[in-house]
């Protein structure tokens, strides 16, 4: 069955790539300004303009562009930056990489401060402890990503010192060092991810609560605290899972901004100056790896559910 | 359900907040007011200090960190187009001839020139220098590199005057020039005079930007886009003590607040593209020092386009000039380090005239409007978001020109569109915009003024004063040039206006960990890090 639902869902993938990257395609060539123009800058003449755009095909029509890009996007070829030259392919992979590590660091953060809020929440309702969790998660879906980014780096980096206010270690390198440049950012962007899950698994962790199989196990000599972590928690997960996988394509999103803010080299910054540059090329592979990723993202939700309720099939 | 006790604990909780952010921002003033104090006492001892520190010899060793803006768009140097590309590339190439922090030209690569007649130019090369990959520097390879700085791949204009390079010898090399041409040496100061390794060019072809080759302080290691570019000390280089450091990062930092954050944490060691009002708040970090030259090249301008009303009415024009009270706009907008411009040139430049100045006068501007004839005087001034002084400029100048009369529509855009709008598609009466140096007054002419330049989107210009830019770019006597180019200047911002009107320089601020010794800022704002040090 579950062969049948991934190949369902692969011949979806087909049409909305098509779509997606044709848009992201013609957007780009429709909104004002050049990307010839933005290459030459100080050094633009008519001439040279008009000799670029034949060079890299740009005077051609939109679609016959799109359609020569699609043909080669089909045999594996993304094509080369439009300003570096480089091949699309390595440039996105190689930040890739810088941001997944940031987002899967983020998403462990919301999960685990999220459950833990949640848990406490319910464990000691109207409780100061409960206020404070509520608190904490009003705090972190109220304020913006890349302000909570700067106080995190007044506090912990200009005052304290421990941790960098920039950059980016990979983990591979350094492990010690990868920790320390990725705490900072990591907060800020899972902060939004850690209030949605307090309260959407407390909303739900209260609910099942109230269910009869929990007040068996109660009624089976069990404690609260074994009710809640065996019985609710697996349950109340549930509608949890889809809430997390969401947060991890946002906090892709995300990336754009905290990356910019604390200097990492990821695909955040590559779609940024891609944009400002008008480098479609790059943008191109950019949105097109992204897409491929939410969709990943979204099959291991799908079987995440699967291992968490067996009674769900496909 | 929200009960009293609930909203009682709650209501608590949001006061506690608000007394926090107002408890930690009134001690920030405070503390901001004292250490300004303080560093306006230190700031007077400073030339002392740095004269000092200078006197120490330099130490060798240890690696310079450098906080920029942005990524490079290219380090070949016929495909690099910014002028934000150069402190990158100093490193790695040498160029023919170069500049001090003055803009006074100095010998490079070429020792010696001499101009035996007014279209020929003869280049004595340094013997013994070689390129990072082994191969020797000589005529063969500046003739390789003047020819592919004019050939079709390149994006470079400014050698167009040189018809043909002819090696004397193997350390000599003659320049002839279709047409006299005396902005070509100080070309050579830039772009068209770094010397790529022709060996290396060959071999490498289309790969060879992402591993340069030069003669150059600096070799080329590592690059990461937008993040990371990685030089090591080339240890044959020519200059017998220089480079001092054994690396030199650049890290590319696109928020001036990280920049400066990373600077005050010690990440990095040099911030560049730093705005005057961050200046106060960088003073009261510790071990923090500011360089800045001595004249800045940059500038905001109103740029119009002459073939469009109502800027193709003189008087108008003359009357928008007046009307702009540049004090108030550099008092407001520099926090006094930026200077009033009444010129293309900063007031200290060899090409400008002291004696230039536009005086602000809305009554002469009020007159000049009315003798102009234009009826319900208007334009639209179009604004990149991406400039650091908008919209603040634009709405200064607007409310000025509303004093007498004129109406000004600002149009906000992306920064590319916005230059697209007004220069390649000539459909924006005027912009708000930013102008960069040159190190010879004639390439900013030919950037800026002449009819024909990009930049000059309504082609304006009268015959007198073509003749006038020709015959300034004629002769390289230096003083005539200088009473040439005074004459130009007062057409070019009084007489006609053409094209651009100047309103103030731009600041250019770097800041530095005060153990970095050796770095020295330019007019043009094109750092160079080749003679940087570190005191341990």
């Amino acid at each position: 069955m579950f062969t049948k639902y991934l190949l369902r869902r692969l011949i979806y993938v087909i049409p909305t790539l098509l779509i997606t990257t044709f848009v992201v395609f013609s957007l780009i060539l429709l909104i004002p300004g050049d990307p010839v123009v933005a290459l030459l800058g100080e050094n633009a003449t008519p001439e040279k303009i008009a000799q670029l755009q034949e060079q890299m095909g740009l005077n051609k029509p939109i679609i016959i562009q799109y359609g020569d890009w699609l043909l080669n996007a089909v045999q594996g070829d993304l094509g080369r930056s439009l300003f570096t030259g480089e091949p699309v392919f390595d440039a996105v992979i190689g930040r890739l990489g810088v941001t997944l590590q940031l987002v899967v660091i983020s998403t462990i953060i919301s999960v685990s401060f999220g459950m833990l809020f949640a848990v406490i929440s319910v464990y000691f309702p109207n409780n100061l402890l409960d206020y404070l969790a509520r608190f904490v998660s009003i705090v972190g879906a109220s304020f913006p990503n890349f302000w909570i980014a700067m106080l995190l780096v007044i506090l912990f980096s200009l005052h304290l010192g421990w941790f960098p206010s920039t950059g980016f270690t990979n983990i591979t390198d350094n492990p010690g060092g990868f920790l320390k440049t990725v705490m900072l950012p990591a907060i800020s962007l899972g902060a939004i991810g850690i209030a949605v899950i307090t309260r959407h698994l407390r909303s739900s962790l209260l609910e099942v609560m109230e269910s009869d199989y929990v007040r068996t196990a109660y009624s089976k000599g069990n404690s609260r605290w074994k009710a809640i972590f065996s019985h609710g928690l697996r349950n109340a997960m549930l509608p949890v899972v889809t809430t997390i996988g969401i947060g991890f394509g946002n906090a892709i999103g995300g990336t754009v901004v905290i990356e910019t803010i604390f200097a990492i080299p990821g695909v955040g910054q590559l779609a940024v100056n891609a944009i400002l540059q008008r480098d479609f090329m790059i943008l191109q592979g950019v949105i097109l790896i992204l897409i491929m990723l939410v969709i990943i993202i979204n099959f291991i939700t799908d079987i995440i559910y699967a291992i968490l309720d067996p009674r769900i099939e496909y | 359900m929200f009960t009293f006790k609930k909203g009682l604990i709650f209501s608590l909780m949001l006061l506690l907040i608000l007394l926090f952010t107002v408890g930690c921002s009134e001690s920030n003033e405070s503390s901001n007011n004292q250490d300004k104090n303080d560093t306006e006492a230190e700031e007077n001892t400073e030339d002392g200090d740095t004269e000092k520190a200078e006197a120490k010899a330099p130490q060798a060793g240890g690696e310079v960190v450098v906080g920029v803006a942005g990524d490079f768009i290219n380090l070949d140097p016929i495909l690099s187009t910014s002028g934000d590309d150069y402190p990158f590339v100093w490193g790695i190439y040498d160029t023919l001839v170069t500049y001090n922090s003055d803009l006074e030209i100095q010998p490079g690569l070429a020792e010696s020139w001499e101009f035996p007649d007014d279209t020929s130019i003869v280049l004595q090369l340094k013997k013994g220098v070689k390129f990072h990959d082994g191969t020797d520097f000589d005529a063969e390879a500046v003739k390789f590199n003047i020819e592919r700085a004019n050939s079709e791949d390149s994006v470079i204009p400014d050698l167009r005057h040189v018809e043909e390079v002819e090696i004397i010898d193997t350390h000599t090399v003659k320049l002839h020039l279709s047409v006299p041409d005396a902005s070509i040496l100080l070309a050579l100061t830039e772009r068209p005079g770094l010397i790529a390794s022709p060996a290396a060019i060959e071999k490498d072809g289309e790969e060879f930007q992402r591993n340069p080759v030069g003669t150059g302080p600096f070799k080329f290691v590592s690059h990461v886009p937008n993040g990371e570019l990685v030089y090591e000390k080339n240890e044959d280089y020519w200059k017998e003590e220089e480079p001092y450091i054994d690396k030199l990062i650049f890290k590319v930092m696109q928020q001036e607040t990280t920049r400066i954050n990373a600077l005050k944490s010690g990440e990095v060691d040099i911030i560049a593209g730093i705005s005057p009002f961050s200046v106060d708040s960088l003073e009261t970090a510790e071990n923090i020092k500011l360089e800045m030259p001595n004249s800045s090249h940059r500038s905001k301008a109103i740029v119009f386009n002459a073939s469009m009303p109502p800027f193709d009415n003189l008087k108008f024009r003359q009357a928008v000039t007046h009307a702009i009270d540049r004090d108030i706009i550099v008092d407001t907008l520099t926090n006094g380090y930026g200077e009033p411009l009444y010129q293309i040139f900063p007031n200290d430049f060899w090409a400008a005239d002291p004696d230039l100045k536009i005086e602000y006068d809305p009554e002469k501007a009020k007159q000049l409007l009315e003798e102009s004839g234009v009826e319900d005087p208007s334009f639209t001034m179009l604004i990149s978001q991406q400039d650091f002084y908008e919209p603040m400029f634009t709405d200064i100048i607007t409310e000025q020109l509303a004093k007498i009369g004129i109406t000004v529509e600002t149009e906000t855009m992306e920064g590319t569109a916005a230059y697209q709008k007004m220069w390649a598609e000539k459909e924006s009466q005027a912009m708000s915009s930013g102008t960069a140096g040159k190190p010879d007054p004639h390439l900013l002419m030919e950037i800026w003024v002449i009819a024909d330049s990009f930049f000059n989107a309504g082609e304006q210009t009268t015959p007198e004063f073509d003749e006038l830019i020709v015959a300034a770019n004629s002769t390289n006597d230096q003083a005539e040039r200088a009473k040439l180019y005074h004459e130009i200047n007062r057409k070019q911002a009084l007489d006609e206006v053409v094209n651009i009107i100047p309103v103030m320089s731009v600041p250019i601020i770097y800041v530095l960990n005060d153990k970095v010794h050796g770095f020295t800022a330019n007019g043009l704002g094109k750092s160079n890090f080749n003679s940087i040090w570190i005191e341990e």
